[in-house]
Parts: C-alpha cells; structure tokens; sequence
C-alpha cells in the first residue's frame, strides 16, 4: 500500500497544495521551516485528526483547512479526507474500476466516543492494521529526532498487545468465552478447581441418577410385583384351605358343643324328668295317702271336720258304750256262762247212746254170741252217762237262773243306757250326725285314730300344697318327655361330621383354643392379603410410569451426551487455544527480538545481529564480549540503529503484508558516514516492498535521491499550485537497488 | 371394513420443541381429527385404536374430553370405536383413563385375558373381538388366549404387542413380544396390531393377516415421511388393507452439503431453501466450509422458514483453504492450527469429529471476537 497523494487546503502553511508520490524512494526536500514536518504531520491529522486545532489552522485566515490523502493497493484505492475543524471525515474505499466499495462519512474526532469514530476506526484498522495515533508513530512514522520508542505507559501495552497479537482479535475474551460456555455445562474445572454451583451437565446427571433409581425402583417393583402376585396367589390359595379347615372345625366343634349341649340339655332334662316323677311320684304317693288317709278317715266313721262337741259326745257314747259294754260283757259274760252251762248235751248222750247201740250193734252183727253182752255193756255204759247229765243239767239250771236274774238287772241298767244314747243321738243330731250305735262307736274308737289321721292328713295336704300341681306336673312332665324325644332324634339326625367320636368336654377348650387361632390366623391373613393386594395396586402404577420413564431416560441421556461432547469440544478448545496463546506470549518478545534482530543485522550490515527485549520494552544487546547490555550503553547511532530495527520490524508486524509506507523525518541525522550510507542502502532495498517517504534537508541526501532515481519532491516551491499532474504513471514494482 | 390405527399419543409431551410445543400438540389433536374424519367419510364399521391412543395413563382433562367428543361423533353415526389400552395408557394404574373415564360408544377390550371374545353385530354379521389390556409382564402368558374360537362370522383380532424379526425390534423396547409363526397359528382373520410406529403390512403366502399403521403422527425424528392409518376390508379368512396418509405435519431427516459455502449467508440461503412450512427437519450440515458458522445464528436466521430446525453440525473446517492460511501466520491464530494440526494428526477417527468440532468452535468466536484479514 503506497501513498499517491496529498491534499491540502489552508492546512498550515500550505494554501492548496498537492503533493504525489511513487512506490519505492520519496524524498521531501527542503530548508527548514519549509513546511517538511507540517506535511509529514498532515498524515496522522488526516487519519487520526488533531487535538490542538489551533496548530494548523491557517495563518490569519479564516474557513475551512482539510486535508486528504489517496492511498493506493494493488487492487483498490482509498481516499480519507478530514476537515480539520469540525474533524468531518470522508473515506472512501473503491476498486480498481474505480467502484465504490465503501463510503464513509462522519465525525470522527480524535478523542471521541462516537459509534461513527468506532466505524471509521475500524475501516482504519482494516484497511490499514493501524488505527491508532500512538501506535502510528511508534510504527512506521519515524518522526522527528530520535526513533526511541517510548515503552513505557499505556503504548507500552499496545505495543506489547499489538505484538501479541491481541488487536485484531482479543483472545483473552475468546478464551473467556469459551470458558464461560465450558462452565455453562459443566461445573469441574479441570484445570483448577471446581466451581461450586451444579451445571448443565451435573443437572442432567443428577436427573439420570433420580430416574435412574426411579427405574431401579420400577425394576424393584417389577420383581416385587412378581414376588407378590405369587405370594397372593399362594397366600389365597392358603387362606382358602384355611378357610375350608376353620369352617370344618367350627361346624365340628359347633356339632360337638351342640352334642355336648344336648346332651347337657339332655341330662337337665332328665334330671328335670326325674325330679319331676319323682314329684309326680311323691304326689301320687301322697294323693294316695292322702286318699287313704280320707278313707281312713272316712272309715273311722267320722266325719272329716270333727265338731266340736263330738269328742265329749263321743267320749260320752263312749263311756256309756263302754257302761253298755261292761253290761254288755257282763251279760255276756253271764250269757256265756249261761251258756257254758253246757247244754245237756243231750245229744252227746244220745250220741252216745247211740254210738254205744251202735258199737253193740256191730258187735252184735260181728259177734252175734257178744250179742248180750254188748248190749249191756252198752246200757251200763250209757246208764252213767244219763246221771251225769241229769246231775250237771240240773245244776246248770240253778246256775242259769241265777244268770237271768242278774241278767235282769243287766238288763234294766242296758236300757237305762239306751236311754242315754237315744238322748246323745239326738245331741248327734244336733250335731248333723245320726250315725248308728256302731258308727258311733266306731267313731269313738277311732277319735284318736282319727286325730292321728287328720294330723297326718293335714301333713300330707300341706306336703302337697307345697308341692306342684299335679297337674302341672304332669303337663310339664309331658313337655319334658316330649322334649327328650325330639332330642333324641336330633341327637340321631346330626351324625358327627368327623370320622372321629366326639371330644370330650375337657379336650373342648383345647379344641376352640386351637380353632380360634385358626380364626386369628386366617384373620392376620387376610389383613396381609388385603395389605398385600393394595400394594399391588400400588405397584402397577408405579409400574405404569416405567415406560414414561424409559423415555425420559432415554431423553436425558441424549442430552448428557450433548453435553458431554460439548464439553469435549470446549475443553479441547480451550486446551489448544490457551496453549497457542500461551505459547506465543511466551515467545513473541523472542520472536520480535529475533525479528528485530533480523533487521538490525540489516541496517548494521551485520554489526549487530542479536537484541533481547524484556517485558518491559527494554531493549538489551549483545556487545562485545558476548555479554548482553543494555542499550543505553551503547552509541547513540547503534541506539538509533537498534529503534529503526525495531520500528521497522513493528511495521512488518502491524501490517502484516500489506506493506504499509514508511515515514521518515530525518531520522539518520545521529548516523555517522558509513552507519548512514548502510541506513540508506536498507531503506533502498526496503523501498522495495515498502514506500518510503524521507523528509529531510539534508543535501547529501538529495544528491544520493537524484543518483539514485528516487521520486523527489521540493517543498522550494511551496507557492505552485500545480496539482499533481506529473507521472499518474502506474510504477509497479519499481524497485531502486542499489 | 375397519379403519385400523394406534400409537397416536394424544398429549404427548415436546420439551425439545420450545414454544412450538403448543402447536405440536394440537397437531396430534388435528391428526386424531382426520382419522375421524376419514372413518366417517369411508363409511367404516369398525374404528380399532390398537393401544397407545394416549401417551400416558393420566391424559390431561381436556384431551380425554376431546377423545370423547370424537369418539361419540363416531358413535351417532353407527360406527363403534373398539379401543385396547397399550403400554404408555396402561390399564394397570388404579387412575388410568380408562378406568377413571368412559367412553360412551365404544368397546373397550381392558381384560388381562381373553376370556370369550366380545360379540357384536357389524352390519347384519357377527363379529368376535379378541384383544387383551396390555399388564406389565402378566401379559406375556396372555397371548394365548388369542387363539380363535367357534363361532360363524368374523374373528378379529387386537394386539399391542412387539413383533420378533420387525426391523424397530432392535432399538425398541420388547413389550408382549410375538413372531409372525405364532400370530398365523391364532388363526383370526384378521390382527390389528399397534405399538411399533412404522407401517409394516405383514403377510403370508399372499394373505394378509396383520398390519401395524405406525403412528398417524410421527412423534420423534424416526417416523419421517408420511404417516398411515389403514382401512382394512375385512371378510372371513380374507383381508384387504389399504394405507392412507394421515399426517398433520412431517418429520425429516435429512443431510445438506454446505461445501465451499463461504460465508455464513450463503449457507443460511442454502438452508433455508430446504424449508416448508409443515416441516420438521433436523439437518446433518456436512462438506468442508470456509468459514466457520455460528450455528445459533444460523440457526436463528433460518428457524422460521420451518416448523421446526435442528442442526447437526459436521461440516469441516480443517481442511478448508481458509484455515490452510491462517496456519502460516505468525500469529497466535497460526500457532492455534499449527496445534491443531498436530492433534488431528495423532487424533483417532472417533477423536477427529471432536477436534473438528473444537476447530470451529475457537474459529468462530476469532471471527466474533475480531476480525478477520483477508
């Protein structure tokens, strides 16, 4: 890129005023106050514009002052102009046919803030690689006096950055970014420690790890489910037995209990059945008795209810019975021996008699010779026994009727007696009695008997009142009988529903000990079962949400991939960019060093071939005795050869193949002869790839420019107006070797 | 005859979709429409829903109202719907739709097993539904009791279940898997499967015996292209099946060759004219690039010509001529090829998609950050 022209207009001194150049040598010549310095200067005021407007202002001349420059590429061209004042630029970038490319118009003041400003910076930047005034004339604005560089303070930086190449693009915020998007998804650092809130990355795994267990769980529920459902089945299958059993049991146990009952209720009955003959039993007895007893009574003669007066009637009827008796006995007793007066028994006589004709007349027949004989045995016989009997017949007269006349008076006291009866049989009337002689009698014989009775009787009445009813009895003798009977046929129509005979009473509780268990178990199994069951329930819908968790997991596993290759990549990037970036940081000094060696080894034909450069900017060489020096040790010329170096080798840098113009304001005046004549033999073979543009009053110079072809232009004749028409001939690649 | 569909999903979720998740959604409702819609048009006898019908057990009030409407549309004009829970509306849960809704009309087939097949009567003749609720892994055991029973008339069949030897068997999960041999021994003249969600008509000696529809709607970016539901014709040991298409949106995978696109506008124009309106597309970028392509820029330019855009970057920028000329720098931007370079070198083939990937990653922030030289 070379500079074709310079406009000015009431810029400084120069009224309007065009200068042109050509690639390779430019010398601006002139006396001092010629104007060199104000034309050199022209070039950062038009592309970085001027803070001390005042400075180039026209000498007493009031209007505009701009200023323009065209510069020229292989295939393009770009004009900037600036109206110094109002610092109003133009630049305009066009083609080789002269299209526009770019335009650009506004404010760009030197120290301002604009968007504009930023825009035209940036097209400076880019057309250019330059967009800073300092940086300008610490690179290929070699301006007046000394080349030092300054490196100390904020150029310092921007030179270091620029070297590092931080200015085109900032690789500390590219880092940075990568960074930031790395930590986005991941919080391990590696390369130091661990950031301390979860990421991307952790959050997808912490989900996987969740749905993870939630799948384990759905497995777990899976093969619990299985166990269950088993577990159900079998646990149904044994409640079922179970249930089958206890009913079993129950009815047995009911059956025998019932058993046991009836039979129970059986031997109440009994018992009842027994007690209740043996009531009836006792009942009968007593009613018997008690009939007995009223016969008895009865038969006493007596009436049941005893008046009152009876017993003295009777004891009365009594007394003259037995007055009636002892006369009765008496006459008896005289009747009897009145009658034991023995009948003559005549009879026995005669019997006798007979018997003894009898036995005389057997004999007789028998022994008709005893003939006689007997009969009058016979009649002697019998003659005896008819004195005896006459003899006892008549005392049994007398005896007789001495009887009789006691009889008599018997009698008369008999009668006397009948008479006392008749009157208490009329006191018996009184009485409601008219019982017979005998029944009195008999009743007074069995007063006693009587009283016995009744007592007795009264006794058995109340036994019986006491006891039941007979009938009652007897009614509930019926039911009981009936009773036992329908027992007995259930006790015949319930046969014992197991094999074995019937418990006893005693193995009973052991029995419904046992079948409550069984109850109690079978109870706890069905709680399990239903338990069991709603678990299952549970289960399946855990067991539902497994395949919304497989897609899930499925999801997030994509995406943990995702992620993890990004991390991959960003960290890979991160690795090869910091490595690249440290690596040139670390070397760039070395590299500028070597370039500026390089360079050196240039201007000082070889003299000087090595710098060191701290970080610092501070410049070392090697001296004699292969020991590094500082610079300042050294001559002013081999300083100032040094600072070429490095501006130059700063150039190269910044503009990186495009070969920017070089400006020179006699910058080799500290050169002696032959450090001078090797300076310009180096900026000859430099004009080769860069313009240079010398500005200098120096003749010799101006002899060697003459010799040597190069494009020399006069500030003499700062009045001609002349615009540059002179040689618009294109000079590719014109090189002055020399 | 019979429209025969399943695995429509009714409700499921689009996290990935952004705010288009609304729209995706009501698509599926579209889709679910146009089955009705050509079940009623097409005269239809029988519409079976072979599992699936929802995404999950517990569908939103608003989606099972909806089915319900449907299904009752359906209903009133004498066409029975025969539903089959599957394995994403299982059954099994205590809360599953189907248990906590009705649908009015229609058949539902919740037994674990086959017991009797359902009877009814179909335009004068009888038919015999066999179809079981899918119960985690009880179901296994279940599968024979599809075999055919008496009775004249039409014997069909419902199953959601895997096919052995399908080509999703590989990557899909193996619920209630059966083989072709076996489904042919059951006998039915007909078996309307659902869970796999490519049309696969399956067949045997020239007769028709199954078909899976495929998902109406594809859900994720497999089921591309078109989407099926069939309408079968059905007659005692005889099935006739034809597809027709159903999809509200399609989805599709494809690749764009992005190859000497030099800046990110050209390749935004390439993209973008792949677009359409009723497209879901996730795009492979490959070929080698010469410049490095923000992607979300990218992406953010070209979303809106379709439905939705998902990218999948394998472009390369190594080989570029573009990184060829920064690697001779002297810059940092030079020493970070020249590194790069090395690692590619010593990198594996699994390792280089990487390292391409880390390439363009630092060059597209240099770009950001900077500005590039030319």
């Amino acid at each position: 890129m070379i500079l074709r022209k310079l406009e000015l207009k009431q810029f400084g001194k120069f009224g309007e005023r065009t200068f042109e150049f050509r690639r390779g040598m430019n010398l601006v010549t002139g006396p001092n106050e010629a104007g060199k310095s104000t034309l050199m200067e022209a070039i950062p005021a038009v592309l970085f514009g001027v803070r001390n407007k005042a400075r180039f202002k026209p000498w007493g001349r009031q209007g505009e002052c701009t200023a323009a420059l065209v510069l020229e590429d292989r295939n393009r061209s770009v004009q900037v102009e600036r109206d110094i004042l109002t610092d109003r630029v133009v630049l305009i970038e066009r083609d080789d046919l002269y299209h526009t490319l770019y335009h650009f118009e506004g404010k760009a003041a030197p120290q301002g803030r604009s968007s504009e400003r930023a825009e035209y910076l940036a097209q400076l930047s880019r057309l250019f690689g330059v967009a800073e005034d300092d940086v300008f004339r610490a690179s290929l604005f070699f301006g007046q006096g000394s080349l030092e560089l300054s490196g100390q303070g904020g150029l310092g930086a921007k030179l270091k950055a620029l070297l590092s190449g931080f200015a085109e693009v900032d690789y500390d915020q590219v880092l940075d970014s990568l960074n930031r998007d790395f930590f986005a998804v991941t919080r391990q650092n590696p390369w130091g420690k661990d950031k301390t809130r979860d990421r991307d990355l952790e959050e997808v795994r912490k989900e996987l790890a969740e749905l993870e267990k939630r799948w384990f769980a759905t497995r777990d529920a899976r093969k619990e489910l299985a166990a269950l459902h088993e577990r159900v089945g079998t646990l149904q299958e044994e409640l079922e037995a179970g249930r089958v059993e206890y009913d079993k049991g129950e009815r047995y146990l009911a059956w025998v209990r019932k058993q046991w009952h009836l039979e129970e209720k059986e031997e109440s009955l009994r018992r009842h059945f027994t007690r209740v003959s043996r009531q009836t039993e006792k009942i009968d007895e007593l009613e018997k008795r008690r009939q007995a007893l009223e016969r008895q009574i009865a038969g006493t003669g007596l009436p049941r209810e005893i008046p009152e007066g009876l017993p003295l009637l009777l004891a009365d009827a009594e007394k003259i019975r037995k007055e009636l008796v002892a006369l009765q006995g008496e006459a008896a007793t005289l009747r009897q021996q009145l009658l034991e007066q023995p009948a003559t028994p005549w009879w026995q006589a005669g019997g006798l008699t007979g018997a003894l004709l009898a036995v005389g007349g057997g004999v007789t027949w028998w022994r008709p010779q005893w003939a006689t004989v007997s009969l009058l045995a016979a009649a002697l016989l019998s003659a005896p026994v008819w004195i005896f009997f006459l003899w006892r017949f008549g005392i049994r007269r007398a005896e007789g009727s001495r009887i009789k006349g006691q009889g008599q008076v018997l009698e008369r006291s008999r009668e006397e007696a009948q008479a006392r009866l008749s009157e208490l049989d009329e006191r018996f009337e009184k009485l409601g009695m008219s019982p017979s002689a005998v029944e009195i009698v008999r009743m007074q014989k069995n007063l006693e008997t009587h009283q016995q009775l009744t007592a007795q009787l009264l006794e058995v009445e109340s036994a019986l009142r006491v006891l039941e009813n007979a009938e009652e009895l007897g009614r509930e003798k019926e039911d009981l009988t009936r009773e036992l009977a329908v027992l007995g046929e259930r006790r015949e129509r319930e046969p014992s529903p197991r094999r074995k005979g019937l418990l006893s009473p005693e193995d009973l509780p052991e029995a419904e000990e046992k079948l409550r268990a069984l109850g109690e178990r079978l109870k706890a199994g069905e709680k399990e079962l239903l338990d069991l069951t709603r678990r299952e329930a549970a289960l399946q819908g855990e067991l539902a949400d497994s395949q919304q968790i497989e897609e899930e997991g499925e999801r997030l596993k994509d995406r943990e991939q995702a992620l993890v290759r990004r991390r991959d990549v960003l960290g890979l990037a991160v690795e090869w960019l910091s490595g690249a970036v440290d690596e040139f940081r670390s070397t760039y000094l070395e590299r500028f060093a070597a370039d500026v060696g390089r360079n050196l080894a240039l201007v000082t034909a070889g003299a000087y071939g090595e710098v060191r450069l701290d970080d610092d900017l501070t410049f070392a060489l090697r001296g004699k005795g292969n020991s590094w020096q500082p610079l300042e040790r050294f001559s002013r010329g081999t300083m100032d050869a040094v600072y070429f170096a490095v501006r130059l080798a700063l150039t190269r840098h910044l503009s990186r193949g495009r070969h920017l113009p070089l400006f020179l304001d006699d910058p080799l005046v500290n050169l002696d002869r032959s450090r001078l004549a090797e300076a310009l033999t180096v900026l000859e073979r430099l004009s080769g790839e860069h313009q240079v543009l010398l500005f200098s009053h120096n003749d010799n110079l101006l002899r060697r420019g003459a010799s040597a072809r190069w494009h020399v232009v006069s500030l003499d004749d700062v009045k001609a107006e002349a615009p540059a028409a002179r040689e618009r001939s294109e000079d590719v690649g014109q090189l002055y070797l020399l | 005859m019979i429209l025969h569909t399943a695995d429509i999903h009714l409700d499921a979720p689009f996290p990935s979709l952004g705010e288009k998740e609304g729209a995706r959604r009501e698509d599926f409702f579209k889709t679910f429409d146009r089955l009705l819609t050509l079940a009623i048009k097409n005269e239809v006898h029988l519409f079976v829903v072979a599992g699936d019908l929802f995404d999950s057990p517990r569908p939103t009030a608003a989606a099972v109202s909806r089915v319900q409407a449907g299904l009752k549309r359906l209903a009133d004009r004498g066409i029975v719907p025969v539903l089959l829970p599957g394995t994403h509306d299982s059954v099994a849960t205590s809360d599953s739709v189907y248990r906590k809704s009705d649908f009015p009309g229609a058949i539902l087939l919740d037994a674990p097993v086959v017991h009797e097949p359902v009877p009814l009567t179909v335009a004068g003749q009888p038919v015999f539904l066999y179809g079981f609720a899918y119960r985690n892994f009880l179901s296994d055991e279940a599968l024979g009791s599809l075999v055919r029973r008496d009775g004249e008339g039409i014997h069909l069949g419902l199953l959601h279940g895997s096919r052995q030897g399908s080509p999703e068997w590989d990557y899909r999960k193996k619920d209630v898997p059966f083989t072709l041999p076996l489904l042919k021994k059951w006998g039915l003249d007909y078996v309307a499967l659902g869970h796999y969600h490519n049309f696969e008509l399956l067949e045997d000696d020239g007769r028709v015996l199954a078909s899976y529809p495929g998902s109406p709607e594809g859900k994720r970016f497999r089921e591309s292209g078109s989407r099926y539901c069939a309408l079968v014709t059905l007659e005692p040991g005889c099935a006739r099946v034809e597809k027709v298409a159903t999809n509200t949106r399609v989805l599709e995978e494809r690749t764009l060759d992005l190859s000497g696109c030099e800046d990110q506008r050209q390749a935004a124009e390439a993209i973008r004219a792949e677009g359409a309106e009723d497209l879901l597309l996730r795009l492979t970028l490959s070929g080698i690039v010469e410049a490095p392509l923000d992607l979300t820029a990218l992406h953010a330019w070209c979303a809106d010509e379709f439905f939705h855009l998902e990218f999948q970057d394998q472009t390369r920028l190594f080989d570029s001529d573009f990184a060829r000329r920064i690697e001779t720098e002297e810059t940092v931007r030079g020493l970070f090829v020249r590194r790069a370079r090395t690692a590619m070198e010593q990198a594996s083939p699994a390792q280089r998609a990487l390292a391409e990937a880390a390439f363009r990653e630092v060059l597209v922030r240099f770009r950001y950050f900077g500005e590039e030289a030319s």
